[in-house]
C-alpha cells in the first residue's frame, strides 16, 4: 500500500522505527494546519517559517516519544504553538499597542456616547462584510498589526484557536486576569478598527 | 454593587462574562443592565463578532511555495540522516 494511503496512526508507528518517508508524509498532510497557527501568532511571514522549521525538527526528535494520546495533528499543532510563542519572546522588539483612538467613548456619566454607532454593527452588517473575503481579510491583518504581541497572542488563542483561559495563561505564564484583560483590549481595538468596514455595510 | 453599572462599568466586564467567569452578583446587575440597554447588547454582540470576522479573514488557502520549499528540503535531510 503506498505511504499516502495510509492513516496518520499507521505512519507515526512508521516514523517511529526511523522510516523518514512515513515522516514526511505525515507533516506535509498537517503542514498547512501547523503553518496556520504560526502564521497567526507570529503575523510575519519570515518569522512564521522560522517557528515552523523549529517546530519540525522538534517533532522529528520527539516522536519517538509521541505515546499517540492524542491525535498527531494535535500533538504536532501544540508544538508549533509552542515553537511560534517561544519566537515571539524571543524577539527583542516590544511594541506598544497603537490602539488608543479604536477605544470606546462613554460620556462623562458613563454612557456610550454614540449609540447609533454601536447600533450600526448589526448581524446584517456583519454578514455582508464577511461576504467580502479580500478586503476583510486586509482590513483584519492591519487591526491585528496594531495590537501589541502580547494582546494578539492572546486574542489568537482564544478567538481565533478556541483555546480556553487557563490553558491560555499557562501556556504564557501570566494570571487568567491578565489574559482577559488583554483580551479585552484586543477585542475592542479590533472592533474599532473594522467598526466603519462593517457598519457602512448596514443598509 | 447596589446601582446598577454604567455602560463604561459594563465594557471593563465583558471579557469576564463572555468568559463565565463574573461573580453571580455581578452577573445579575450586569444581566439587569443588559435587559435596559440596547447598546450595551449591541456592543456585546459586536465584539463576539469580531472573533468570527477574525477567524473567517485568516483562514490561510495555500501554504506558501518558500515555505514548502524549507519543509521539503529539511524532510529530505530528515531522510537521509
Amino acid at each position: 500500500m503506498p505511504l499516502q494511503d495510509l492513516s496518520d496512526a499507521d505512519l507515526v508507528s512508521l516514523a517511529q522505527e526511523g522510516h523518514g518517508e512515513a515522516f514526511g508524509v505525515l507533516v506535509t498532510r498537517h503542514l498547512s494546519l501547523f503553518h496556520r497557527a504560526a502564521q497567526r501568532i507570529l503575523g510575519d511571514p519570515g518569522d512564521s517559517q522560522d517557528a515552523l522549521q523549529d517546530a519540525l525538527i522538534a517533532m522529528h526528535t520527539e516522536i519517538a516519544k509521541f505515546q499517540g494520546m492524542s491525535a498527531f495533528s494535535t500533538w504536532g499543532y501544540r508544538i508549533t504553538v509552542n515553537k511560534a510563542l517561544m519566537l515571539r519572546r524571543k524577539r527583542i522588539r516590544r511594541r506598544e499597542d497603537a490602539v488608543e483612538a479604536f477605544m470606546p467613548a462613554f460620556a462623562e456619566d458613563g454612557h456610550h456616547l454614540d449609540p447609533a454607532a454601536i447600533l450600526a454593527w448589526s448581524s446584517e452588517a456583519e454578514a455582508h462584510a464577511l461576504a467580502e473575503g479580500r478586503e476583510l481579510r486586509e482590513r483584519v491583518q492591519v487591526a491585528l498589526g496594531m495590537l501589541s504581541d502580547d494582546q494578539r497572542a492572546v486574542f489568537v488563542l482564544k478567538d481565533l484557536e478556541d483555546w480556553d483561559t487557563e490553558a491560555i495563561a499557562e501556556h504564557l505564564g501570566i494570571s487568567r486576569d491578565l489574559v482577559r484583560q488583554r483580551l479585552h483590549r484586543a477585542r475592542l481595538a479590533l472592533r474599532g478598527a473594522l467598526q466603519t468596514f462593517v457598519a457602512r455595510r448596514a443598509s | 454593587m447596589s446601582r446598577l453599572p454604567t455602560c463604561r462599568e459594563m465594557t471593563d466586564l465583558f471579557a469576564a462574562y463572555l468568559d463565565g467567569a463574573l461573580p453571580e452578583d455581578q452577573a445579575g446587575v450586569f444581566r439587569e443592565h443588559l435587559d435596559r440597554c440596547a447598546a450595551c447588547v449591541a456592543y456585546l454582540e459586536s465584539l463576539k463578532g469580531v472573533g468570527r470576522l477574525a477567524r473567517t479573514a485568516m483562514v490561510e488557502d495555500e501554504v506558501p511555495a518558500e515555505v514548502q520549499a524549507m519543509a521539503a528540503a529539511l524532510l529530505a535531510r530528515f531522510r537521509s540522516s
